[in-house]
């Protein structure tokens, strides 16, 4: 049963969008991440165009973040203050991220760019995963005890405009967590990611806030982002296809339960050395796209 | 509501529509052969509405007429959709990567491109014919925007690259061979439009040979316009991009909510 999206204008099966969203959904419950990384190539890789499928990503995600941060609230693992100042370095970001988007798209390099940020942070962020859930998996089979500090404290905790966060435990610069989320911001609005990949590790190791309230005001503040890039590319560029981003909810969210049960059998080191090679994976398929050399080297778009 | 139910049974209507007026005019020729002596030619379509709903995948329709013909005379479509810009650019190696390097704009490339022929283009009629009443890709005299100066061999090679890139994309195609004359008085052919194809007004020309000469030629239109939910969203999505961009949101939220607290309940 095919289905007409009409901004994507582009016909699909109805079992593969939702199965498609199913098995994203399943991978984003069993690891606890989002997805966006997995949707918007496969999307793309389905022949939906980059623009409508970052566009399209950054709606689902919002559903998909405000149905994992209910969860997290419900556990009170949410830091709503350090939440604002993260948003409001996303929205600005995030705003940049449009912009730089509608420019790249115009000189003919949206492509290449959206390619090269998948290849570069796909490739460190699974490496990093990799490394640390073998590192972990070789420390787990003998045990050593060791004290150590809430965090380290690094330059970054000695600049200006300090402010308390109490939930995170933290007494820092509201500056450093504007800047990682605009500099997030940026990315999720050019690559059709939530950015939850990049934030958490940069929210543990840079900010050094504590894991539990990592993912759920994580999860908090990209509701906001990916809601500002729905806004900005439905008024920008129209790309926001409504009806793909419902059907791929719909696959998602029940995904995402069955992925979750699955989840809680399986120990973290192992989940997250898994979901270090499904990035990797990812990474590499889409560095091979860039490195060989085209069927065709010439290719040809319509202009709206 | 158009529904694909309605429209097979239209198409149906058609194909019953078309065998009779086949018989008519059987009729008619055999039994007055000097109406034979005019020009007549006249084509028709079992569809001049495609409508683009949500269960749209591609249409087929039937275009078919009566020519005042012999045998071994032939039979040209070209259908032909709205002209739009489109951009083709050509990729470089440059530091071990595969990049856009030069683009060439064009401004009124046919959307929508096929020709269907009784027989190979070149058995049909030479190319001063084909070029006079402007048949096939190479006559579309097309306006450009460079990034790059064109001397006629570049133009060739990125007007080929454009041809290539539409091929593949199902939209410009040459179907020889796919007319079928019956009694040199009846023609029909099968019509396919991918689902990838642009709305607007499209134009079908059906041209008369005999012997390579020019003997009659008729237009007919086809329609292709977005309908029901599929043009819902995309009028809202275009004219009111705002509350569009709004509802997006608030439908995410809500569904979010919705999946929270169906699935918290054990």
């Amino acid at each position: 049963m095919y289905i007409y999206f009409p901004i994507a204008e582009i016909s699909l099966n109805l079992f593969i969008v939702i199965g498609l969203g199913g098995f994203i959904g399943f991978l984003s419950g069993l690891f606890g991440v989002g997805g966006g990384f997995l949707m918007t190539p496969l999307l793309i890789f389905l022949g939906i165009p980059a623009p409508v499928a970052v566009a399209t990503e950054a709606n689902q995600i919002v559903a998909s973040s405000v149905s994992g941060v209910i969860a997290h609230w419900r556990r009170k693992n949410v830091d709503f203050k350090m939440g604002a100042v993260l948003l409001l370095g996303g929205i600005v970001g995030s705003s940049l991220g449009v912009l730089l988007f509608a420019l790249l798209e115009k000189i003919g390099q949206l492509d290449l760019v959206i390619k090269l940020s998948y290849v570069f942070f796909l490739g460190i962020i699974g490496v990093l995963m990799l490394w640390e859930s073998i590192r972990t998996y070789i420390k787990s089979r003998k045990p050593e005890f060791y004290c150590r500090k809430l965090h380290k404290h690094n330059w970054l905790h000695g600049l200006p405009l300090k402010m308390r966060f109490r939930r995170s435990k933290l007494y820092i610069s509201a500056l450093v967590p504007f800047f990682i989320a605009a500099f997030v911001g940026v990315l999720s609005a050019i690559m059709g990611v939530g950015g939850g990949f990049i934030m958490v590790p940069a929210m543990i190791y840079l900010l050094g806030m504590p894991t539990s309230v990592v993912v759920g005001t994580s999860l908090f503040q990209i509701i906001f982002v990916t809601a500002n890039v729905t806004l900005l590319q439905s008024v920008q560029t129209q790309t926001v296809d409504f009806l793909l981003a419902g059907t791929l909810l719909f696959g998602a969210v029940i995904g995402a339960q069955i992925g979750a049960r699955f989840g809680g059998m399986l120990r973290g080191e192992q989940l997250r050395g898994m979901l270090a090679l499904i990035v990797l994976l990812v990474c590499m398929r889409i560095g091979y796209e860039l490195v060989v050399t085209p069927i065709d080297l010439f290719s040809t778009e319509f202009l709206k | 509501m158009i529904h694909a139910h309605f429209w097979s049974t239209h198409l149906i209507i058609n194909q019953i529509a078309a065998i009779f007026l086949a018989a008519l005019f059987i009729n008619l020729f055999v039994h007055s052969p000097s109406n034979a002596q005019s020009n007549a030619l006249v084509a028709d379509l079992s569809q001049s509405d495609i409508s683009i709903n949500t269960d749209f995948n591609g249409a087929s329709l039937l275009l078919f007429g009566s020519i005042s013909g012999e045998q071994g005379d032939d039979i040209i479509v070209v259908i032909s959709g709205p002209s739009s810009e489109v951009i083709t650019r050509q990729k470089s190696y440059m530091s071990g990567i595969w990049v856009n390097s030069d683009s060439v704009k064009w401004k009124n490339a046919p959307s929508y491109y096929q020709i269907f022929t009784t027989k190979p283009l070149s058995e049909i009629a030479s190319r001063d014919v084909l070029k006079s009443l402007a048949v096939g890709t190479e006559f579309l005299n097309l306006r450009y925007d460079s990034t790059v100066a064109l001397d006629p061999d570049a133009y060739l090679e990125w007007a080929d690259a454009l041809k290539r890139n539409m091929q593949s994309a199902s939209l410009w195609k040459t179907n020889e061979t796919t007319v079928q004359v019956m009694r040199g008085a009846l023609f029909r052919t099968q019509v396919s439009l991918p689902a990838n194809i642009t709305t607007g007004d499209y134009e079908a020309r059906i041209i008369h040979f005999r012997a390579g000469e020019f003997i009659a030629e008729d237009r007919t239109a086809i329609a292709v316009k977005k309908a029901g939910f599929s043009a819902i969203i995309y009028h809202l999505a275009h004219e009111y991009s705002i509350f569009y961009g709004i509802f997006a949101i608030a439908f995410a939220v809500f569904a979010g909510w919705l999946a929270a607290a169906v699935f918290s309940k054990p």
